[in-house]
């Protein structure tokens, strides 16, 4: 895609209402994302029935703009109120609140605000540029060769995203086992149905994520209660000489190994800030003086980079292979279907113009967060201040439109029901959600792959160099994180 | 205190409830008088969902009220079906049919209800299949490539996808009619006729069909060749390509078709008036336009003749089907 | 766990098998369907890859939970989440709301199909604002007229076509 493609893709977001409908997207997004224990994943589930009639490229401009939205929103929460929204805003509450208790709340969200902006925008940049490289390169991929991607990635996703490989690799299995649920492809048998007509449908990704993600935290957070918390001043957002040039560099270093990991299976979001905060911090002291713990900005830049970056960076695995990297990219990969747009390498080429105004919407997006943000931190503290009772009824009503409106189906309801007592379940006994979900939509995947191998050459398995790479990067895989684990190097990156 | 609210609750609904019976019982005459639900049992992007929402939107001009495209995809299009079949007979919840949910349905053995029992309105679009075979494939016409599969059909691929849709039957007809064992020709997985046209083109697979719009995209690249349409209809965007009849094959003519129908025991009156404004859709430009987009032509049948040709269509689809037990 | 007729021990018990049990009754189901594709099924419909592929998926997810979920391995593994500070307030009664919240995703459910989605959204609005949190009449009816106004407001104005049930026009 060159730079003529990705011109008429601004031409196309430039629309008076495609910007207002990005414009709204941000709007929806950051307010889902500072509200406590919802973060992006939840945010698109939520909020997805509502695009699913703006035709393809006006409804994926306004998910990307909620994705972000609900990222930018999350980072605001976490700094404001110590109420991080998710997992990978724990750091911006652990530095920025600090910062807040001093009365530089306004530099926190400005350093937060800046470094997202700073890794939405180079991670944007990459997407425009590995991307179609990486779909050209995977053009000549046949079934074997997808059989080995698709392992890899349920392998790296098995053994990275959980503590323990085998309760991974378990985890992975009962979703691809869910997923097998309905008519097989070639012999149209019924599989797991046992006779019903509502399982012969199979289950859809939609409800599922909906269910795990939206109906499991407000099953959660009923069980735990609300954090309640005073929303402090703003005060001015203009960050000293010194914390500027910290806080930059520590950017910089978040963005580059943030999309770099970010590539990579299994490499949530959540995983590589921790990673960069990690290091960060254990940078900090040996230069001797880390302020760590009470509100350095490293701690802020740096992770908050990271985030944004692997956010962005898992678009290039999605659009140019066809594979998320995560839920959160299992679930736009869904919404993309939903939309007729097959994420895949030809993405780049059959889609061209709604994979350009999708990339142009990217930069107008953090554009757009990057203004409303910092300007209206404080009614975004008071939004994450709404009493979870007024909240709860309309996540409750949202997840049941959500879940019925992907397939016109009230079936999908009980189904979003189930999913939720699993996901609370789930993550009441420590058992890893994401391979789970990673299962759920690459099962089906290996399965064709795999048939289709079968059907038409099963010798060609040996015979295809890509696949046995592969294979082999998977074995590694497993067999890494199996020995990372047992050396409980979990242990040592917390601490480090 | 809860008492109470049920109580509350259930006013509500008794009112609601005498609002919505003042509206029943229609004639013809007053017919449509609310919003029509028109439902598609495929998901939202393939031909036949373009071309029922072609036809929702001019059948909501032609009758002044809105017609809701509802796509309630899965289950080899059962779930579809059958919600459209236990609705309310009142011409205010339609189905997107086609041969995909009704006449090849008559043939699944887990299908939960008779394919007969509903009413058959009006068919309005019809479209032929394509058959390919690869841009660099040995095989550059029709008779090379049955010639090779009938020499050797245990090494002879074809796209499937899942073996109740028209573009498979398409594939059998294609089979059966040139005397090729069925049963032994290796059927490879895929989930649309798109996905069947891009092995086709990469090589990974001998042969595919599927409805003539799934090749227009790739046709032109030359990776792709299109060797038949199936029927006697030329395509303006697959320009040069034979039609079966020409090649000397007339009985290779399977066509996908989308229509209307509706649930069983639908008014008579209400029937003939839905055909009518069905029948008058199908000669509208932009419909004829929009169709033609995804391989479609106008093909207006209704009443006694359209029951006749689906018995029809699905006597022919019992016949290929037993070569390979989809039949149960 | 909401097993309140047993004694807290035994329900912890159960509560410590549960995941082990359902993962299990999913691999058995799954060897079950396997043979059942492979064995019965007549082999012209080409079937056996589909019983293959779940069969070999049954007994991967059999061993590793055998190997990983027994109570004795999983003891202490729960994850705390983020939020999960001091400063939260304690629910009075979180399994009462926690169960009549499910109950009302599936009255959700079953009141879509047959009265339409503004009434299944009334009650349930209503029924969470005053039940689970535990607001007045005044204050509950207020707040789901207003939040209804907004929900029918964006669902007629983003096009979602939900079902009308009986108050169709």
């Amino acid at each position: 895609m060159g730079l003529s493609e990705l011109l008429s893709g601004f031409a196309e977001v430039f629309q008076p209402q495609v910007l207002l409908l990005a414009f709204l997207g941000c709007l929806a997004g950051t307010m889902v994302g500072v509200l406590p224990g919802l973060g992006p994943v939840s945010a698109i589930a939520i909020l997805f029935p509502l695009t699913a009639y703006l035709g393809p490229s006006a409804a994926i401009v306004v998910l990307a703009a909620i994705y972000y939205g609900a990222m930018y929103g999350g980072s605001t929460s976490a700094i404001l109120l110590k109420i991080p929204g998710e997992v990978s805003s724990l750091p911006a509450a652990l530095e920025g609140y600090p910062m807040t208790q001093r009365g530089r709340a306004g530099q926190a969200l400005a350093i937060a605000a800046g470094a997202s902006f700073f890794a939405g925008i180079v991670g944007t940049l990459g997407v425009w540029l590995i991307g179609p490289h990486l779909a050209g390169f995977a053009l000549e991929f046949g079934p074997p060769e997808m059989l080995g991607l698709v392992l890899f990635a349920l392998t790296a996703i098995a053994g990275l995203s959980s503590g323990s490989v085998v309760r991974g690799i378990g985890m992975a299995v009962a979703g691809m086992l869910l997923a097998s649920v309905g008519l097989d492809l070639t012999s149209s048998q019924q599989r797991m149905t046992f006779g019903s007509l509502e399982l012969m449908q199979g289950l859809d990704i939609v409800p599922v994520m909906i269910g795990l993600f939206g109906v499991a935290e407000v099953l959660r957070t009923l069980e735990r209660g609300t954090p309640s918390a005073q929303a402090a001043k703003v005060g001015g957002f203009l960050p000293t000489r010194d914390e500027f040039r910290r806080s930059a560099g520590a950017a910089g270093r978040g963005t580059v190994t943030g999309f770099l990991l970010g590539l990579i299976p299994g490499m949530l979001p959540s995983t590589t800030t921790f990673l960069s905060y990690a290091s960060e911090r254990r940078r900090a002291e040996r230069k001797g003086g880390s302020r760590f713990g009470t509100g350095a900005v490293e701690g802020i830049g740096g992770p908050e980079a990271a985030n944004n970056a692997t956010a962005m960076s898992g678009f290039v695995p999605l659009f140019s292979l066809g594979i998320p990297t995560g839920p959160t990219m299992a679930l736009i990969m869904a919404a993309l279907m939903v939309y007729g747009v097959v994420p895949g390498p030809t993405m780049f080429t059959s889609d061209a113009d709604i994979t350009a105004a999708v990339i142009a919407s990217f930069f107008v997006a953090n554009v757009i967060l990057l203004v409303l943000n910092l300007p209206l931190a404080g009614l975004w503290a008071k939004i994450a201040n709404v009493p979870y009772g007024v909240l709860g009824p309309i996540i409750i009503v949202c997840c049941g439109v959500g879940a019925y409106t992907a397939r016109n189906s009230v079936f999908d309801i009980v189904v979003c029901l189930v999913a939720g007592v699993a996901g609370w379940a789930m993550s009441k006994r420590g058992l890893p959600v994401a391979p789970f979900v990673m299962g759920f939509i690459l099962g089906p995947m290996l399965e064709l792959s795999l048939r289709q191998t079968v059907a038409i050459s099963p010798a060609s398995l040996v015979e295809s160099p890509i696949f046995l790479c592969f294979a082999a990067a998977a074995l590694v895989s497993v067999g890494l994180a199996y020995r990372l684990h047992r050396r409980g190097v979990e242990k040592v990156d917390a601490n480090a | 205190m809860r008492a109470t609210a049920l109580r509350a609750a259930a006013a509500l609904c008794a009112a609601a409830l005498l609002t919505s019976c003042a509206a029943d019982a229609e004639t013809a005459g007053t017919y449509p008088s609310r919003s029509i639900d028109y439902v598609v049992p495929f998901a939202a992007g393939g031909s036949t969902d373009i071309a029922a929402r072609a036809g929702a939107e001019a059948l909501s001009d032609e009758l002044g009220v809105p017609v809701n495209v509802v796509n309630q995809p899965g289950a080899d299009q059962i779930i579809g079906v059958s919600t459209v079949r236990t609705s309310e007979a009142d011409g205010y919840t339609l189905l997107a049919d086609g041969a995909g949910s009704s006449s090849i349905q008559g043939l699944l053995p887990y299908v939960p209800y008779d394919w007969t029992d509903r009413t058959f309105v009006a068919k309005f679009a019809e479209g032929p299949h394509v058959y390919v075979v690869g841009g660099d494939s040995p095989y550059q016409d029709f008779d090379a490539v049955v010639e090779a599969a009938r020499s050797d059909p245990e090494n002879f691929t074809v796209g499937w996808i899942g073996g109740s849709s028209t573009s498979d039957f398409a594939t059998l007809q294609f089979l059966a009619g040139n005397d090729i064992d069925a049963a032994k020709v290796k059927r490879v997985p895929f989930r649309s006729s798109g996905e069947v046209m891009r092995a086709v083109a990469a090589g990974d697979i001998d042969f595919g069909a599927g409805g003539a719009s799934s090749a227009f995209s790739l046709a032109g690249t030359g990776k792709l060749r299109p060797i038949a349409l199936t029927g006697t209809q030329p395509i303006d965007k697959l320009e040069g390509v034979p039609s079966t009849a020409e090649l000397g094959h007339p009985e290779l003519d399977m066509q996908y078709w989308v229509g209307v129908s509706a649930p069983p025991g639908l008014p008579r009156d209400l029937t003939g008036k839905l055909a009518d404004a069905v029948a008058t859709i199908a000669e509208d430009d932009a419909v004829v336009d929009q169709l033609s987009a995804v391989g479609l032509a106008p093909a207006v049948l209704t009443g006694e003749e359209l029951r006749t040709d689906i018995n029809r269509e699905k006597d022919r689809f019992a016949t290929l089907s037993e070569q390979i037990g989809v039949a149960g | 766990m909401a097993t309140t007729t047993r004694s807290p021990s035994r329900a912890r018990t159960l509560g410590a098998y549960a995941p082990m049990l359902v993962l299990l009754l999913l691999a058995g189901l799954a060897v079950e369907e396997g043979l059942r594709l492979l064995l019965t099924i007549d082999p012209a419909a080409q079937a056996d890859m589909a019983g293959w592929y779940i069969l070999v998926l049954g007994v991967v997810l059999a061993a590793t939970t055998a190997y990983s979920e027994r109570p004795s391995v999983t003891e202490g593994t729960g994850e705390d989440a983020p939020g999960d500070s001091d400063d939260a307030a304690r629910p009075a009664t979180p399994y009462r709301d926690m169960t009549i919240c499910l109950l009302l995703v599936a009255a959700y459910a079953a009141l879509l199909a047959t009265l339409g989605y503004v009434l299944a959204g009334v009650v349930v609005v209503f029924v969470f604002l005053h039940v689970i949190s535990r607001y007045g009449w005044i204050k509950s009816t207020v707040y789901t007229l207003v939040m209804n106004a907004v929900f029918i407001a964006l669902f007629e104005l983003s096009g979602v076509v939900l079902p009308a049930g009986i108050l169709r026009f």
